[in-house]
C-alpha cells in the first residue's frame, strides 16, 4: 500500500483518479470505524463518511501535506455539527458485537478499555483515538484537532497514565 | 480478584486492537460512496471538453462562411445606391414645400411667436 500523501500528490498533481481511488478505499472502512467508536450510528456513519470525503476532494488540493489529518479533521467537525443538530438524541452505544479473533481475556481487555476511553471528555477520546488507533502522528494528531503539537504530546502521556490509573478502580464489568 | 493494570506501552497497545474490532462497515455502502465521489470531477471534465470543441467548430465555420462569401459581400456594398436625403436634396419643383399644419404644429416648439407666425411670403403687401 501506497503512502497516503503520496497518493494525494498524485491526484492534485496528475488528476489521478486511480490514486484517490487507492487513499479512499484505504481511509474509508477505518474512517467510518472511528465514527462509530465516537458513538455516531452506524446509517449516520455512512453519511458523514461521504460528506467528509466530498468536502475532502474539494479542498485538499490546497494543501496536500496531511491528506490524514485533513480528512479526521474534516470528519470530527462534521460530527460535532450533526451531534448540535440532533442535541436531543443520546449518543450510539458501541456495537456489542465485535469480531471473535482473540482469546476471552484479550476481549475483555478490550472492553474494559472502550469503557474507560467512553468516560473521557470528547476531545481526549479523540486525541487518544486519533493518536494510537489510527496512528496519526502527534503533529498529525495536532492539525486534526486544532492544538499545538506539544499540548498534543503532553496530553497523550497524561491520558495514557490516566487510563492506567482508572484500570482498577471499576472491577466490576469483569470477570477473572 | 483485582486486575493487574497493563504498562502504559500495553495500553497504547490495547487501544489499537480494542476498537479495531468494532464491526466492518458495509462494503457495498462504501463501494457506492465511492463512485459518487469519482463522478463529480470526470464529469466536469467533460463538461469543459465540449464547450471547448464547440467553440472551435463554431469558430472554424464561420472564418469558412467569410472565406467564401467575403467577394459577393464587398460586391453588394458596391452596388449599393447612393441614396439622398430628401432634407438635403433639390427639391424638382419651384414651389417651396408647404408644411403641412399638422407637420407645423408637430415640428414648431411650443412659445416661439416666431414659428406661429408662418413664413414670411405669406403675408400681403401693405
Amino acid at each position: 500500500m501506497r503512502d497516503p500523501v503520496e497518493l494525494i500528490r498524485l491526484f492534485c498533481r496528475d488528476g489521478d483518479a486511480g490514486a484517490f481511488r487507492e487513499f479512499y478505499r484505504s481511509q474509508s472502512p477505518r474512517l467510518w470505524k472511528f465514527l462509530v467508536a465516537r458513538g455516531s450510528n452506524p446509517e449516520d456513519a455512512y453519511d458523514l463518511v461521504s460528506e467528509a470525503f466530498l468536502r475532502f476532494v474539494k479542498t485538499v488540493c490546497r494543501d496536500p501535506r496531511a491528506p490524514r489529518a485533513f480528512l479526521y479533521r474534516i470528519a470530527t467537525n462534521l460530527r460535532i455539527d450533526a451531534l448540535r443538530r440532533a442535541r436531543a438524541r443520546p449518543t450510539e452505544p458501541l456495537p456489542e458485537e465485535i469480531a471473535d479473533n482473540s482469546d476471552e481475556s484479550v476481549r475483555e481487555q478490550a472492553y474494559h478499555l472502550r469503557e474507560l476511553v467512553g468516560r473521557l471528555p470528547e476531545r481526549e477520546q479523540n486525541l487518544l483515538l486519533l493518536r494510537y488507533w489510527i496512528g496519526l502522528s502527534h503533529q498529525e494528531v495536532a492539525h486534526a484537532l486544532d492544538l499545538p503539537e506539544g499540548t498534543v504530546r503532553r496530553q497523550c502521556a497524561e491520558l495514557i497514565a490516566k487510563l492506567r490509573e482508572c484500570w482498577g478502580e471499576d472491577e466490576t464489568g469483569t470477570t477473572d | 480478584m483485582k486486575r493487574e493494570p497493563p504498562t502504559e506501552r500495553e495500553i497504547a497497545d490495547l487501544i489499537a486492537s480494542a476498537f479495531e474490532d468494532l464491526p466492518a462497515p458495509d462494503a457495498r455502502r462504501l463501494a457506492a460512496i465511492e463512485e459518487r465521489l469519482l463522478m463529480r470531477p470526470r464529469r466536469r471534465a467533460g463538461f469543459a471538453w465540449w464547450w471547448l470543441v464547440g467553440a472551435l467548430v463554431a469558430g472554424a465555420a464561420s472564418a469558412l462562411w467569410w472565406a467564401v462569401n467575403y467577394d459577393s459581400v464587398e460586391g453588394q456594398k458596391e452596388a449599393v445606391p447612393v441614396v439622398i436625403s430628401p432634407t438635403v436634396a433639390p427639391s424638382t419643383s419651384d414651389q417651396p414645400a408647404r408644411p403641412s399644419r399638422s407637420e407645423g404644429a408637430e415640428s414648431a416648439p411650443a412659445g416661439n411667436p416666431a414659428q406661429k407666425q408662418g413664413p414670411v411670403i405669406y403675408q400681403r403687401e401693405r
